[in-house]
């Protein structure tokens, strides 16, 4: 069985089913995969050819209730802190409804 | 500290709730329990496009539509310090216990007395 405890204090990357990508430390969770983030950002990661550059939005402390969270992915800070996401580019992540 | 537990640390605080429609609520949280089911106070309502416009006295937000909730900062803190003023609560209790545990003694000895009080009355 996995559990998401051991990932508590750690800086976590969640993708959300709204295909949002958040980044912060994970203060809590419970069975239920709501996730307590503090220090949160959202990073909106643009495609190549978007006239718009890729964005970091500050947000603070984030309370995501389960049914939302995709993935919960521990982040390596040192690596994460050498990447100037402000440059990165990338395709829109997909939806979960699929048909 | 679990996440309902921040919660309803916060209630009181103002926040902003996002809702799966994309609709979102600004407001006080009230109260809130355990299925995240809130009710919030001077809310303002604003359309999933941004461009309706609700303001509300009162809500109830079921918590099964809700995406997330955004809470100011100084809300983790709180809980933080009202969760170590339980446990300081809860170290308290057990001085009073081993007292507790005296009066039990004495009350052993009142048992005896009843009964010899029952006898009497018989």
């Amino acid at each position: 069985m996995s559990f998401l405890s051991k990932y508590v204090d750690k800086k976590v990357c969640v993708i959300t089913s709204d295909s949002r990508t958040l980044v912060g430390t994970l203060a809590s969770c419970d069975q239920m995969t709501n996730l307590v983030l503090t220090q949160t950002f959202e990073r909106i990661i643009r495609p190549p050819d978007d006239p718009e550059p890729t964005t970091i939005i500050p947000l603070g402390l984030y309370l995501v209730r389960g049914d939302n969270v995709v993935v919960v992915a521990e982040v390596d800070e040192q690596l994460d802190d050498e990447i100037d996401w402000v440059q990165v580019r990338g395709a829109v992540i997909g939806g979960v409804k699929h048909s | 500290m679990l996440p309902l537990g921040l919660l309803t640390a916060a209630q009181g605080q103002p926040m902003l709730v996002e809702l799966k429609s994309g609709e979102t609520l600004n407001g006080h949280l009230v109260s809130c329990d355990t299925w995240m089911n809130l009710t919030m106070k001077e809310v303002v309502q604003t359309s999933a496009e941004g461009d309706k416009f609700w303001r509300l006295a009162e809500c109830y937000v079921k918590g099964n539509n809700i995406k997330y909730l955004r809470v100011p900062e100084e809300v983790i803190d709180k809980a933080k310090d009202q969760q170590q003023g339980n446990r300081q609560g809860y170290g308290n209790r057990g001085d009073r216990g081993g007292s507790r545990g005296d009066r039990g003694d004495r009350g052993r000895g009142r048992g005896r007395g009843g009964g010899r009080g029952r006898g009497r009355g018989s």
